[in-house]
């Protein structure tokens, strides 16, 4: 089993997944007794990502380290505004959790700020550290995005595999979308080259 | 959208659909479900859900039917313009600038434009329907479906039609067909160009039997000299011929030597004849004059003898008569005699005259033996001396006839030797000398000799020139068959090349087909895997359970016919547990936000969407807080993909949406419905604008 990463690999990580997500950090927010709340903002909400060392740390200090999240927005938003509605409280450490269970009391507190918890068991690599941040990064899509394309234009690199030129079946479908017989786009291509 | 006489809504609403956003709330059956049943009605004509149109049409509809308008704007900026009614029949109109179209036409267009992977199922229109209900519109009461109450196998074939496998496989069905037409137009391609290559074969052949016509030789003198000297003999030779006409001049001219040959050699025989003839002449005829003279001489006499026998004949004869006729008086003297001697009586029985009995008695029996007495014919000298000369003379005559006859015969043979002569000197070309001297004839024979001996070298030398003609012919056969061959064997070489080609395309067609099968077989399992990672991270982003935290598409084939779960994963420690009933570890809120993740993840991985929409029509009862929240977040991330269309009937977390789901920048609008106090005509409808975001960053510009 990897061993867990520990505060810099996390933090490190988690801070530079949330500016390219288009976060912008603000003032860190100092957690006693020697703990620091990074703050996050972009144009729709406001996350803030705190470290602890151990499971026990975590499960006592989450609520002041809500605490202090709250009153930074507080003191820039009115509750009227949206955004102040719509905070994030990361919450990670590298130790594990006791139980499942416990981690889901955490998350199901959904009062003020949505809390999101990783521990020892989910930050196993540094690609982990996005699956924690997943709610409040942009929706990536890469198995989709290649499939945004028809399934007709994917064809031709499908049948690569297959030993058949792409280019061939590129002419097939171009031909078969074009609503004549592939066999004339084949044919074409067989002329040209 | 425009909407009237359609299920919940009996007078006319209409709605500004035109956002990314789209929150559309209201308490259960205020028109929420009618409204999204409006969009799949509005497009597909049917919504099986409900059942038959009738049932569609809201009673209290003014005009008695179900109408609803939908304008589509499609991604080029054009707008496609649907207008459906239903009163007891389908009524559909779809124009898209000038286009407009209606009936099975219009729908055959809608399909066009925004399913045309369904083209190749066998329902276009429920392979249409089946997209839009399976990865666009996500029906109320059906959310958990795709992951509970569909079959494995109809979960694995929407899907695949879905992803486009209908299509595909309509792709290789064509490309089949067209390779199998391709196939055998190549084969008759091939069957019309045998005869050219009989043709090639043909020649080629030719060629090899006038290969050694190779070289030209010179043979103008020649030609000419013989022309020459055959002039001597024919005529007809034209020496100025051309080329290609003296192979015939010469076969001409030999046959003419041949007949002169012939002649010559004729006259020759005729001379020889002629030589023996005259060795060998018949006697002539001698005193043939004298010996007709003599004939007639003694023709004379023998008339003249011939007269005197005659005379003598004729005085033997009457005195022969005289004789004859005294001895018939005997004879009937005699018979009255003896007639009279048997009626002899004293008196006569005719006069009664007494008379001498005994001196008539012994007359009577006087005449009767005279009457038997023969008659005497002296014999005649003068006619014995008569018919000795005539014999005499005729003898005479013989003689002297046989004398003539052998005359008359040597002159026959002298003049049929002669003339026999005047023949053969015809023969042999000397009718003006009948009877020429053996010298003469001699020299005829030898001189005509001499011109047979010369014939039969120029018919040597012409036949020689013939067969040089004969090859100069095949020359230049040869060189227009090399040309011509040269022609042929390039059309062969391209009809071959086009031949190769079309096979080659064969081959490549057989080659795609068999590639396209291949993946036709995994392909829908391939999507499924490329759809897995989607629904893996739209699944976490909501996160819904603390321990089963992955989702995974598990997937069976069997007989060519798929079959398909949603399974979810949990990792207890090294291991991993994976539950293809999730119902059986999921709350009923954790099994929405798995249902609701595969509908996303599908809607997002459809490679060519019937629309760019994800509808929800009440997709968040029975979820937690945490769940609800989760989803949110997740459906405001959506917004970029697709327009979201989201209905509830829970106006606290309406208005949690519109918080989550309100504009940012100016790209954005999130259109709020609400649809309220419902009665005979319909909900009100209130639309709105929820407001966009002006707070934009203050934590870090502080």
């Amino acid at each position: 089993m990897a061993s867990p990463l520990n505060q810099s690999q996390t933090l490190g990580e988690a801070t530079r997944l949330l500016r390219e997500g288009g976060f912008q950090q603000a003032d860190p927010i100092e957690l006693q007794p020697n703990g620091e709340l990074r703050v996050f903002e972009d144009v729709r909400s406001v996350v803030g990502v705190v470290f602890f060392r151990s499971w026990t740390q975590l499960a006592s200090n989450w609520p002041g380290a809500q605490a202090a999240l709250v009153d930074r927005i507080s003191s820039r938003f009115k509750r009227s505004d949206a955004k102040s509605w719509d905070g994030y409280l990361v919450l990670l450490t590298s130790d594990g959790a006791p139980t499942a269970e416990a981690v889901a009391d955490v998350r199901r507190d959904t009062s003020r700020l949505r809390k999101l918890v990783g521990t020892g068991s989910d930050l196993t690599s540094i690609e982990s550290v996005a699956e924690v941040l997943l709610p409040v990064l942009p929706l990536e899509l890469d198995g989709a995005e290649s499939l945004q394309s028809s399934l007709l234009e994917r064809i031709p690199g499908m049948v690569e595999a297959h030993g058949v030129d792409p280019d061939l079946a590129a002419a097939a479908i171009a031909s078969f979308e074009a609503n004549r017989s592939p066999m004339e786009g084949i044919a074409d291509w067989r002329t040209q080259s | 959208m425009v909407v009237a006489g359609f299920r919940g809504f009996a007078d006319e609403a209409d709605f500004d659909l035109d956002a990314d956003v789209i929150l559309l709330s209201g308490p259960n059956g205020a028109g929420k479900t009618s409204f999204f049943d409006a969009v799949l009605w509005g497009l597909t004509g049917a919504v099986s859900r409900v059942g038959p149109n009738e049932s569609i049409v809201n009673r209290f509809s003014q005009f008695g039917e179900a109408r609803v308008e939908i304008h589509l704007a499609d991604l080029d900026g054009s707008t496609l313009e649907v207008v459906r009614r239903f009163d007891g029949s389908d009524n559909l109109s779809v124009a898209r600038g000038e286009d407009r179209r209606s009936g099975s036409a219009g729908q055959a267009f809608i399909l066009e434009r925004l399913w045309p992977d369904g083209q190749g199922s066998s329902d276009p229109v429920d392979s249409f329907s089946q997209s839009l209900t399976k990865s666009v519109y996500l029906e109320q009461d059906r959310v958990s479906e795709f992951v509970e109450a569909d079959s494995e196998q109809t979960r694995f074939d929407v899907v695949g039609e879905i992803v486009g496998a209908g299509r595909l496989g309509e792709l290789n069905r064509q490309l089949e067909a067209g390779r199998r037409a391709w196939t055998t137009a190549t084969n008759r391609l091939s069957e019309d160009f045998h005869p050219t290559i009989r043709q090639v074969q043909q020649i080629e052949d030719r060629l090899a039997d006038i290969s050694g016509a190779d070289e030209l030789r010179a043979i103008e003198a020649d030609w000419q000299e013989w022309v020459t000297e055959v002039s001597g003999f024919v005529e007809s030779v034209d020496s100025r011929a051309q080329p290609d006409r003296r192979a015939a001049e010469v076969d001409s001219a030999l046959d003419a030597l041949r007949r002169q040959q012939r002649s010559i050699e004729a006259e020759v025989l005729a001379v020889e004849r002629l030589l023996l003839l005259v060795a060998e002449p018949p006697p002539l005829a001698e005193n043939s004059e004298r010996d007709a003279e003599r004939v007639r001489t003694l023709m004379e006499d023998v008339r003249s003898a011939g007269v005197e026998l005659q005379r003598a004949e004729d005085a033997a004869s009457a005195a022969r008569r005289e004789r004859l006729t005294e001895a018939d008086e005997r004879q009937s003297l005699g018979a009255l005699a003896q007639l009279a001697l048997r009626h002899l009586d004293e008196a006569c029985p005719v006069c009664a005259q007494i008379h001498d009995r005994a001196a008539t008695t012994a007359r009577l029996e006087r005449l009767v033996d005279e009457a038997n007495l023969t008659p005497e014919i002296a014999e005649d000298s003068a006619l014995t001396d008569a018919a000795d000369r005539v014999r005499d003379l005729e003898a005479e005559l013989g003689e002297a006839q046989a004398l003539v006859r052998d005359g008359e015969l040597a002159s026959r043979r002298r003049r049929e030797w002669e003339s026999q002569l005047a023949s053969i000197a015809v023969e042999a070309g000397l009718a003006d000398d009948p009877v020429p001297p053996i010298e003469t004839l001699e020299s005829e024979v030898s001189s005509r000799r001499a011109r047979v001996e010369k014939l039969q070298e120029l018919r040597a030398v012409g036949e020689t020139l013939s067969v040089s003609f004969a090859r100069l012919a095949e020359a230049v056969e040869a060189a227009s068959l090399r040309e011509q061959l040269a022609s042929l064997k390039q059309q062969v070489d391209e009809h071959e090349a086009e031949l190769s080609r079309r096979d080659q395309a064969a081959e490549d067609a057989q080659r795609l087909h068999e590639a396209i099968r291949s993946i036709s077989e995994s392909f829908v399992v391939d999507e499924l895997r490329r759809i897995e990672p989607v629904l893996q991270r739209i699944y976490a982003t909501v996160d819904p359970h603390p321990a089963f935290r992955a989702v995974k598409f598990l997937t069976k084939m069997h007989r060519g016919r798929g079959r398909l779960w949603t399974a979810v994963e949990a990792s207890a420690g090294d291991e991993r547990i994976t539950i293809d009933e999730p119902r059986t570890v999921l709350s009923s809120s954790q099994l929405n936000v798995l249902a609701v993740s595969a509908f996303l993840a599908l809607n997002l991985s459809v490679p060519s969407p019937a629309l760019a929409t994800v509808a929800l029509d009440d997709p968040l009862q029975s979820l937690d807080n945490v769940n609800l929240l989760g989803l949110s977040d997740l459906l405001r991330r959506l917004r970029t993909q697709r327009q979201v269309i989201l209905s509830t009937h829970d106006d606290r977390l309406a208005s949690l949406l519109e918080r989550k789901l309100r504009p940012v920048g100016n790209a954005e609008r999130t259109v709020a419905i609400s649809l309220n106090a419902w009665d005979r005509t319909g909900p009100q409808v209130n639309v709105s604008d929820v407001a966009r975001d002006e707070a934009q960053l203050r934590l870090v510009t502080a």
